[in-house]
């Protein structure tokens, strides 16, 4: 796992001024060699455009306030610094220097032939190229501790005003390649150190709202239609349960494998990658575009009820529940038997209006393997009667069974008497029963059509249910 | 102030007839005592004791940022008993550095009839670094020092350093030759000096020239040449670390005793009653001539040019102010002291790298303030012995009452000085009087050398030292003084341009010698 890392904020003033002053105070402090006559000026520090690259190795401790990690740094920019300082070429005056101060008594009284000669010096280091293993170890009380588990320096480029004097160069290169890796060993953590103390225990919470307007102003016109953990807790906005963190992270896990909205079938197509899509939306598509209704469907329409194709019809389905009830049980599918004829029963007009929960009274009687789903329920309910009206499902509009018939609900019973008054009363009534049913599934229609005219899409063509926001 | 090992290495030099300031290494003394003065360091402690006749011994306490101390010893093979004195009879001008009035010593036959030697160690504590010295003369012209220091190894870490310097000095009356070899790093050394004398003024002023001077004992004491020019080169080169070092000196310095430059050369009266000729006082006394020391200095390798200039004058002081009214007779009392200020500054200028400094410093000398007792009778006779056109301020003051006699201050004679200050050598100003008026004898010839070298310098007890550098903006300021039997010596080291906070204390310190 890689970090994206913004490297521009580094360039910030306040930060760089900072940085110059700490790594002026450090680069100052100690005794100061004798061959220096004046201390070490740092002209320019430019951090570069190219951010460097860590990588996550391991976490070893992570908690709200600490953070313990091992990453793989490298760093191939264009970072360079400038320093200004003084060095004297006064070779006497060296010697006597590097005699210990407390030993003046032997040293040698030169008459004027010590006398301070200094010559200037100008050192650009450039073209940082490091590559290394890193520990950091983060506590907000204590601040930020970073080792270099080894030498991290590859390459460094030495430029000084003594360039055109290629012995004092050459010197110069191998001196400071010799002590840069070691003052990264040392520096470096000390710096960051105290630029953490600095920035993070004072004002932690402060130090996350600074980011967070940071990334805000950065990516405003990327982000619209995202929206952000912040805004649904502007106070705490990394402060979020580990149950929610669960569900969000399954989600975001889902859309990376394979499966397609496996068990949650109000998901529709993934909106961040609109080449996926799932098996509901799928399935919805299907189910309301005219022309793949033939292949799942057996549509038992009015002509099948004239023509007397429906008892094939109906023994299709019966066979195909027969089937799918006979995969996951043992026992014969229990069917409701409605008798004929039945004269204790009598059906009269009010008792239409109220045939919707006389259904559902009778669904509810119905005793119902525990295995059978909703669907399936649906479905035995639309076969016992099959001219049920809008669908149980509330977000799909079916087109309704019609039918003009009575009713044969038993397997095995024919449908073909027709002469018998009461069928014929049954039959007027049913009959009334199909033209209510149409004139609700008129009005449903002309209500889908004018939204489908609004949206400018086809008719057919469903829209999106509304998604879920992450 | 110098260090007790340096106060025996010069009594030592003194009784053995060896020159201080005859050495190339000593030819810009004047002006570093005066510009580069040391500073010392914390708060520190000497006591001194001569423990025999030969034997002498130093204890130093200090705190710097831990106590310290060191202790050494010293052994002469010398009796230096004429020149060394304790503490409570030393003057501080054996102690303090400043204008160095170069004098030369002339060493004959039977001064030095054996080979002396000094021996010195001294221990550092707790650092233990040992660091010794062997003087040993075995001509007269030629002398033998050998200095080492040694570092021991108290931890792993540390490794032992070992140094040993020998010089080789030859001196002659007008020249001097070192040959130097220390063992770090291979350094050899060579430096020579010559010294030629420029008499730029006829035979009437000079001190020596006096008619009361005969020849023979003219080279008994010391002489004080009137002008000298010395010129002398070293030149180094250390093996180990190639290094080479070369530098060119010169120095002009002059010694002119301006009271008796005015004394010769103002028109004076004699009076037939008094065959003295004297300046009594000049009250506003225009001193124009006064020692100094100009020294220009090179060194080619480097381009750098250095030059320095240092004038010195002294004068005595009185005051006359009204009494008391305590005292009834209300006669006027009169302070006396003496006063002298040295003034010096360098200039030094690199043709290669145009760094250029300028440094400038002052040296505030004073001695006690003593009350000269007079009453008016001995002040009017003393004033109609002499006729001195110049000698008109007590009139003044006394005819012009309304003026106020109180801080009226000008400067007066040697010989008034001595008479108020009963200095003790023996009967001074009679013995002047008549080496003065002719009477020559050994004895009184040698008191006066004696006299004015030590009522010159000797009054002084205390001694302020400022210095400046123009450039890098550094201010020094070094106070020392004899205070009862104590030698006190402080200063401090200013940093005035300093970082953001304005002036930054670089280094301060006192330091409290005894000397038994």
């Amino acid at each position: 796992m890689s970090f994206k890392l913004n490297w521009n904020a580094i360039e910030k003033d306040s930060f760089s001024t900072y940085t110059k002053e700490l790594l002026e105070e450090a680069l100052n402090s100690g005794k100061r060699p004798s061959i220096l006559s004046d201390e070490i000026k740092i002209i320019e520090l430019n951090f570069g455009t190219i951010a460097p690259n860590f990588q996550i190795l391991e976490i070893g401790d992570l908690g709200v306030d600490k953070f313990r990690g091992i990453f793989q740094f490298k760093y191939y920019g264009d970072a360079f610094i400038t320093v200004k300082t003084k060095i004297s070429a006064s070779l006497l005056k060296n010697y006597n220097n590097n005699i210990d101060e407390k030993l003046e008594f032997i040293k040698p009284k030169f008459i004027v032939s010590d006398c301070d000669f200094d010559i200037p010096l100008n050192l650009t280091l450039s073209n940082f190229q490091m590559s290394s293993i890193i520990i950091i170890v983060f506590s907000k009380s204590k601040g930020l501790t970073l080792v270099f588990k080894n030498d991290p320096l590859e390459n460094i480029d030495v430029n000084s005003t003594f360039d055109k004097i290629t012995p004092i160069a050459n010197f110069l290169q191998k001196k400071i390649e010799s002590q840069i890796s070691d003052i990264f060993k040392e520096f470096l953590p000390s710096l960051l150190y105290k630029f953490s103390l600095k920035y993070t225990t004072q004002s932690f919470d402060q130090f996350h709202k600074d980011l967070l307007i940071e990334e805000q102003e950065d990516d405003f016109n990327k982000r619209k239609n995202k929206i952000l953990l912040k805004e649904l807790d502007p106070e705490n906005p990394f402060r979020i349960s580990p149950g929610s963190l669960m569900r969000s992270t399954r989600l975001s896990s889902i859309r990376q494998t394979l499966s397609l909205g496996n068990g949650i079938d109000k998901l529709s197509c993934d909106r961040f990658n609109k080449n996926i899509i799932t098996k509901a939306y799928l399935n919805i598509i299907i189910n309301n575009s005219n022309n793949f209704s033939n292949y799942n469907r057996i549509d038992l329409n009015e002509e099948d009820f004239n023509y007397g194709d429906i008892n094939d019809k109906l023994g299709f389905i019966k066979n195909f529940q027969n089937k799918a009830f006979l995969k996951t049980s043992n026992h014969k599918p229990k069917r409701r038997v409605i008798k004929m004829n039945v004269k204790k029963k009598e059906i009269n007009e009010s008792a239409i209006i109220d045939e919707e929960e006389a259904v559902e009274d009778n669904i509810k009687s119905i005793p119902m393997n525990n295995s059978e789903s909703m669907s399936r329920r649906l479905s035995r309910r639309q076969s016992s009667i099959p001219s049920s009206t809008s669908s149980r499902r509330p977000s799909t509009i079916k087109r309704t069974l019609q039918t003009n018939e009575a009713i044969k609900l038993t397997t095995g019973t024919s449908t073909n008497d027709t002469t018998n008054p009461d069928e014929k009363e049954i039959r007027r009534r049913v009959a009334k029963l199909d033209r209510l049913v149409e004139q609700r599934k008129r009005r449903l229609n002309n209500n889908n059509n004018n939204n489908n005219n609004n949206n400018n899409n086809n008719n057919n063509v469903v829209t999106a249910p509304p998604p879920y926001s992450l | 102030m110098i260090s007790y090992m340096d106060l025996i290495q010069n009594c030592f030099y003194s009784s053995t007839k060896w020159s201080w300031d005859n050495t190339y290494e000593h030819i810009l003394e004047t002006p570093r005592n005066l510009l580069h003065f040391q500073i010392p360091n914390g708060f520190s402690i000497i006591a001194s004791n001569r423990n025999t006749k030969f034997n002498y011994s130093s204890i130093n306490i200090s705190q710097i940022e831990r106590l310290e101390g060191s202790l050494s010893y010293l052994s002469t093979s010398t009796d230096l008993d004429k020149y060394y004195k304790p503490s409570s009879t030393l003057a501080l001008n054996n102690i303090l550095q400043g204008y160095r009035n170069i004098t030369k010593e002339i060493s004959h036959g039977d001064t030095i009839d054996h080979k002396p030697f000094l021996l010195y160690g001294k221990i550092y504590f707790p650092s233990q670094f040992i660091e010794g010295m062997i003087i040993k003369r075995f001509t007269p012209n030629h002398q033998l020092i050998v200095k080492f220091v040694n570092t021991p190894k108290l931890n792993k870490l540390t490794q032992t350093t070992s140094i040993f310097t020998f010089y080789l000095q030859r001196q002659t009356e007008n020249s001097s030759h070192d040959f130097i070899y220390s063992t770090r790093e291979a350094l050899f050394g060579f430096r020579c000096l010559y010294h030629f004398n420029l008499d730029n003024s006829p035979s009437t002023f000079p001190i020596n020239k006096s008619t009361y001077i005969s020849s023979k004992i003219r080279k008994n004491y010391t002489e004080m040449n009137p002008s000298t020019l010395s010129l002398g080169c070293e030149l180094w080169y250390s093996v180990g670390s190639v290094s080479p070092g070369v530098s060119i000196a010169s120095r002009y310095t002059t010694y002119i005793d301006t009271m008796r430059y005015l004394t010769k050369s103002l028109p004076s009266v004699y009076s037939n009653l008094n065959p003295i000729k004297s300046i009594q006082s000049i009250p506003y006394a225009i001193s124009c001539i006064h020692p100094l020391t100009f020294t220009f200095a090179v060194n080619p390798l480097l381009g750098t040019f250095e030059s320095t200039y240092a004038i010195r004058s002294d004068a005595y002081f009185k005051t006359n102010s009204i009494n008391d009214p305590e005292n009834s007779q209300n006669k006027l009392s009169s302070y006396i002291a003496k006063m002298g200020i040295v003034l010096s500054s360098k200039y030094q200028f690199n043709i290669y790298s145009y760094d250029s400094d300028l440094i400038v410093g002052a040296q505030i000398l004073r001695s006690k303030l003593s009350e000269v007792k007079q009453n008016d009778d001995e002040r009017s006779a003393t004033k109609s012995d002499t006729f001195d056109g110049i000698d008109k301020s007590p009139k003044i003051t006394e005819d012009m009452p309304h003026i106020g006699k109180q801080n009226v201050v000008y400067k007066v004679s040697d010989k008034e000085y001595t008479e108020s200050n009963n200095i003790n050598l023996l009967d001074v100003s009679e013995s002047f009087n008549d080496s003065i008026v002719g009477n020559k004898t050994k004895e009184t010839n040698k008191a006066l050398s004696e006299y004015k070298e030590t009522a010159d310098e000797d009054a002084y007890i205390t001694s302020l030292k400022i210095s400046g550098n123009i450039t890098k903006q550094n201010m020094r300021v070094a106070w020392e003084g004899k205070f009862y039997d104590w030698f006190v010596s402080s200063g401090v080291s200013v940093d005035m341009k300093g970082l953001d906070s304005g002036p930054r204390i670089l280094k301060y310190g006192v330091e409290f010698s005894y000397i038994a």
